[in-house]
């Protein structure tokens, strides 16, 4: 299990630093293999229709992706497309049809359990992260808490990551808990009417102004929602 | 109490239920009679995330300030008691929780709260969240007896969300209060940017958003990624004069 506190999530994450993205990124599925006894690990990104693998933890995860991608169905194109998580504790159970090319063709590839959860913060649809067991079996609720903790992590990662190159920034915005106040998310959505730009970017714009000025994200909203800050797109 | 709207509001749920619903209007349905039932100031439901945060889901009224103050609760205050012990929580303010709740107990007198009280929604021995009761009147104005009526109430909110969980043939309950906390989140954004784009308050904005989700029939959250995604597209604009929406009985 995950020890708790993000502290501690973002010292495992963040060995170096100036660890790059990247880094990150790998440390962050190979923590998810430890954590949930997975096989192997996947973080893609989306974007519309469109996925690309960021990381793959070994080439059986990565060509699990490639299926998906190749057949345009598979449980991480579920996942992406409802906003749900969804597990597969058995891909060979043939009374599951709904995945009728992936299914078999992930078991041919020695698969046989894949668990998928969505990466995404309200409506910014960031990616996916994908898990893949080669032995059957659902995956136990603690194990699934802390997967979740990483996929949240993942999000800002992926937002923060993209807008911002700065490593200090991400520890930041993972690290400040005002970010889940409401008025956090009301002024991601006002931004991205302001500077017309997507919902992800306004929410790195918001992290990054935060860390820039050393002011919580909280603060920063509010006085966006005030309309005594507008931010500048970078 | 008013017994009649009770009834009422127990008629309107098992009518929902059997329907292909939406569990965010559905819980408004319930923290908004839970508030007239009671004769309470206001109401409001809190969700606990995978890391055992509460966030606010729903609230009798979209005010910032009101869902704010849900939202401390998430460091101190009754919900995260109850939400802790499993028990109802129920106190006097100021008197009894400035002491208690140094934080939380002076924000809410700020906003002419007089008494509160929160129940836990439980689950098969687990508590996922807690409904949130705030009473402006005086100190006496929710009482011990309230509570077993609370209590059903804040129930039937935890049957309709594993209703909705069931509707969509989910494993596990985590996913379920994952995709209404993360359903919360995508309506904040939405909101923020129909106040931005209209230029007009955040809980005007939700009211814009509940009247598209009703004349189209869609989902509230589906209506606010819609909302978020769009861009800088139009077409939202023709919100401002709203087409006559048509009344959906357990709303009435």
């Amino acid at each position: 299990m995950l020890p708790q506190g993000w502290s501690t999530l973002i010292a495992l994450l963040d060995g170096h630093p100036d660890a790059d993205p990247m880094t990150r990124v790998q440390r962050l599925c190979d923590l998810c293999v430890q954590v949930s006894g997975a096989t192997g690990a996947t973080l893609a990104i989306s974007s519309g229709d469109l996925r690309s693998t960021v990381c793959a933890t070994d080439p059986v995860s990565d060509r699990l992706e490639e299926l998906q991608l190749t057949f345009s169905e598979g449980p991480a194109v579920t996942a992406v497309k409802d906003g749900w998580s969804v597990l597969v504790p058995d891909l060979a159970d043939g009374s599951d049809t709904r995945w009728p090319l992936f299914a078999p063709a992930a078991v041919e590839q020695g698969a046989r359990a894949y668990f998928t959860f969505p990466v995404q913060v309200g409506a910014i649809r960031l990616g996916v992260l994908s898990l893949y067991r080669a032995v059957s079996g659902m995956v136990g609720p603690e194990r699934i808490r802390d997967i979740r903790v990483l996929a949240d992590a993942a999000a800002v990662l992926l937002t923060v990551g993209t807008g911002v190159q700065a490593a200090e920034a991400f520890v930041w915005a993972l690290d400040d808990r005002s970010r889940f106040r409401a008025e956090v998310h009301q002024a991601v959505g006002a931004t991205t009417v302001q500077l017309g730009v997507t919902a992800g970017q306004a929410f790195a714009l918001l992290c990054a102004h935060a860390f820039a000025t050393g002011t919580p994200i909280a603060g920063v909203a509010a006085d966006i929602m005030a309309k005594r800050l507008t931010l500048q797109s970078s | 109490m008013e017994v009649e709207k009770l009834a009422q509001t127990f008629v309107s749920l098992a009518d929902t239920l059997v329907d292909d619903f939406d569990v965010f209007d559905l819980l408004h349905m319930l923290t908004s009679r839970c508030r007239e039932v009671l004769g309470a100031a206001a109401t409001g439901l809190l969700l606990a995330d995978s890391e055992g945060r509460l966030h606010v889901t729903v609230a009798s009224s979209e005010s910032a300030r009101l869902l704010d103050l849900f939202q401390l609760q998430n460091d101190e205050g009754p919900c995260l008691e109850c939400f802790r012990t499993g028990e109802p929580v129920r106190a006097g303010l100021p008197d009894a929780a400035v002491t208690r709740w140094p934080a939380f107990a002076p924000a809410a007198v700020s906003e002419g709260f007089t008494t509160v009280l929160a129940l836990p929604l439980r689950l098969r021995g687990e508590v996922i969240g807690a409904l949130n009761v705030f009473g402006d009147g005086d100190n006496e104005s929710i009482q011990e007896e309230d509570i077993p009526v609370a209590q059903c109430l804040a129930d039937a909110a935890t049957i309709a969300i594993l209703q909705d969980r069931l509707a969509h043939d989910r494993n596990v309950l985590t996913d379920q209060l994952q995709f209404a906390l993360n359903s919360r989140v995508a309506i904040e954004q939405a909101k923020g940017a129909l106040a931005s784009r209209l230029d007009i308050g955040t809980g005007e904005a939700f009211d814009l958003l509940r009247a598209r989700s009703r004349q189209t029939r869609r989902r509230l959250v589906d209506v606010a990624a819609e909302v978020v995604n769009a861009g800088v597209a139009t077409g939202w604009d023709s919100l401002t004069e709203p087409a006559k929406t048509p009344e959906r009985r357990q709303d009435t």
